[in-house]
C-alpha cells in the first residue's frame, strides 16, 4: 500500500506482485480522466499518501486519509484586496503591488502625516523656521505657529547712540542722526522705543518751538508730518521767553510699535523747527551729548 | 570751527536761511539765500563775535549813561529793583 516507503531490490530478487502493487503503483503519480475515474479504480485500495493526477482540472492531489487534497494550489493567494491606508493594483495577481498610502502622503522633508478622522489622515507640511507644532484655534488639528514667546517678555534688546551735534533751521523734517535698527524674531512681537535726545532751541524773540518725530523706515509713527507741525502735533514743543530763547532739556520718545515684520527695521528720530523767521535753530546732540535710542522686542 | 561756532556764523551772515548741518557737514535748504563758502562762513565767525563784543559794549555804556543820568551807582540800582 501507499506508504511503503522505498525498497532496493538485490539481483536476483523475485518481483511480487504485491510489491509492483505496493511500490510502484500505489507510490507513484496515478492519471486519471477525472476524480470519477478515480474513485472507480481506487475506491477498494484508496491509502494515505497516493497521489494522483486529474486531466480535466490540471491538478495534482494527494490522498490525506480521509479525501483528496488540492496539492498544487493550496494555499495559494488567489486576491488581496486594499485595507485602510493601503492600495494595490493587480489585486488579483500574478504579483499585486502593495503601497502604503500613507507613505506616499510624504512629499518632501518634514511633512507630517496626522488623522482627520476615523481611517482618513492628511498631510500637514514642515512650518518655516521658528515654528513650533500646536493645536488650532477650534482644536481639531493640529498647526504650526509662532511660539508665544512668553508673553510680554523682553525677547532682545538694541540699544544705538550717537552725538554728533545736529542743527536745522529748516521746516523739512531732518534726520536728527539717532537710529536704531531691530529683527524682530517674530511678526506678532512689538517693539518698545525708548528715546533719550539732547535738544537745544534757540531764536531771537520771544517764542521757539520745534517738532522731533519718530520714523520706522520712511514711516512716521509718532510726531508731526513731513513739513511744519506746531502746537497740535505730538512731538512739539515750545517755549517763551523774552527777547531771544535759548532752551535746552533731554527730549524722551517711549513708543510702543507693531511692525508686523521679521525683517531689520530701523527707527530714527527727525526733527524741524516750527518757524523759520528770527533765526530760529534746534540742535541735537549739542556740545556731542550723547543722544540714545533703545528697542525693546517684545513676545507677543 | 566748532559746531556752535558754525551755526552761529551762518545765521549772522544769512539771517533766517534754512540749513541743516551735522557735524561739520552742511546741507543747504534755503531756496531764497545761497550756499555760505567755507571764507564766507569763517570770516562770518569773526564778524559775529566782534557784533557780540560791540553788542556787550553798547549795553554796558548805555547801563553806564543811566546810571549817570539817575545820579546812582549800580548797587544802588539794583537795591531800587530788589
Amino acid at each position: 500500500m501507499a506508504g511503503a516507503g522505498y525498497k532496493l531490490f538485490q539481483t536476483g530478487d523475485v518481483l511480487t506482485a504485491a510489491q509492483v502493487n505496493t511500490y510502484l503503483n500505489e507510490q507513484t503519480v496515478m492519471v486519471f480522466a477525472n476524480a470519477a475515474a478515480r474513485t472507480s479504480a481506487l475506491s477498494s485500495v484508496l491509502a494515505e499518501g497516493m497521489m494522483s493526477y486529474l486531466q480535466d482540472t490540471n491538478s495534482v492531489e494527494v490522498y490525506n486519509g480521509s479525501s483528496w487534497v488540492n496539492v498544487g494550489n493550496a494555499g495559494d493567494i488567489t486576491e488581496v484586496q486594499a485595507g485602510t491606508g493601503i492600495s494595490v493594483a493587480s489585486g488579483t495577481g500574478p504579483i499585486p503591488v502593495i503601497t502604503n498610502t500613507v507613505a506616499t502622503a510624504f512629499d518632501a522633508a518634514g511633512d507630517l502625516v496626522y488623522g482627520t478622522g476615523a481611517d482618513t489622515f492628511t498631510k500637514l507640511s514642515l512650518g518655516t523656521a521658528g515654528k513650533v507644532l500646536t493645536v488650532n484655534s477650534g482644536a481639531t488639528a493640529p498647526e504650526w505657529a509662532t511660539p508665544a514667546g512668553g508673553g510680554g517678555k523682553v525677547l532682545q534688546v538694541v540699544q544705538a547712540t550717537y552725538s554728533t551735534a545736529t542743527t536745522v533751521t529748516s521746516l523739512t523734517m531732518t534726520d536728527t542722526g539717532l537710529s536704531g535698527t531691530i529683527t524682530p524674531s517674530s511678526a506678532s512681537s512689538k517693539v518698545l522705543v525708548l528715546v533719550s535726545q539732547p535738544i537745544w532751541m534757540d531764536r531771537i524773540t520771544s517764542l521757539a518751538g520745534m517738532n522731533l518725530r519718530l520714523m520706522r523706515g520712511s514711516t512716521r509713527i509718532y510726531g508731526s508730518p513731513d513739513t511744519g507741525g506746531g502746537g497740535a502735533d505730538s512731538g512739539y514743543s515750545q517755549a517763551s521767553g523774552s527777547t531771544r530763547i535759548q532752551f535746552r532739556w533731554n527730549y524722551t520718545i517711549t513708543y510702543l510699535d507693531s511692525p508686523a515684520t521679521t525683517s531689520a527695521t530701523t527707527y530714527k528720530t527727525q526733527f524741524n523747527v516750527q518757524d523759520t523767521a528770527d533765526s530760529g535753530s534746534v540742535t541735537a546732540q549739542g556740545s556731542s551729548q550723547v543722544g540714545s535710542i533703545v528697542l525693546l522686542e517684545i513676545g507677543a | 570751527m566748532e559746531h556752535n561756532e558754525l551755526v552761529a556764523s551762518i545765521k549772522y551772515i544769512r539771517p533766517n536761511a534754512q540749513f541743516a548741518l551735522r557735524g561739520d557737514e552742511l546741507e543747504w535748504l534755503d531756496t531764497e539765500q545761497g550756499k555760505p563758502t567755507q571764507i564766507e562762513i569763517e570770516a562770518g565767525w569773526v564778524a559775529y563775535q566782534a557784533a557780540q563784543i560791540a553788542e556787550a559794549e553798547a549795553k554796558a555804556a548805555e547801563k553806564t549813561a543811566l546810571l549817570d543820568r539817575l545820579g546812582i551807582t549800580e548797587d544802588e540800582a539794583k537795591l531800587l529793583l530788589a
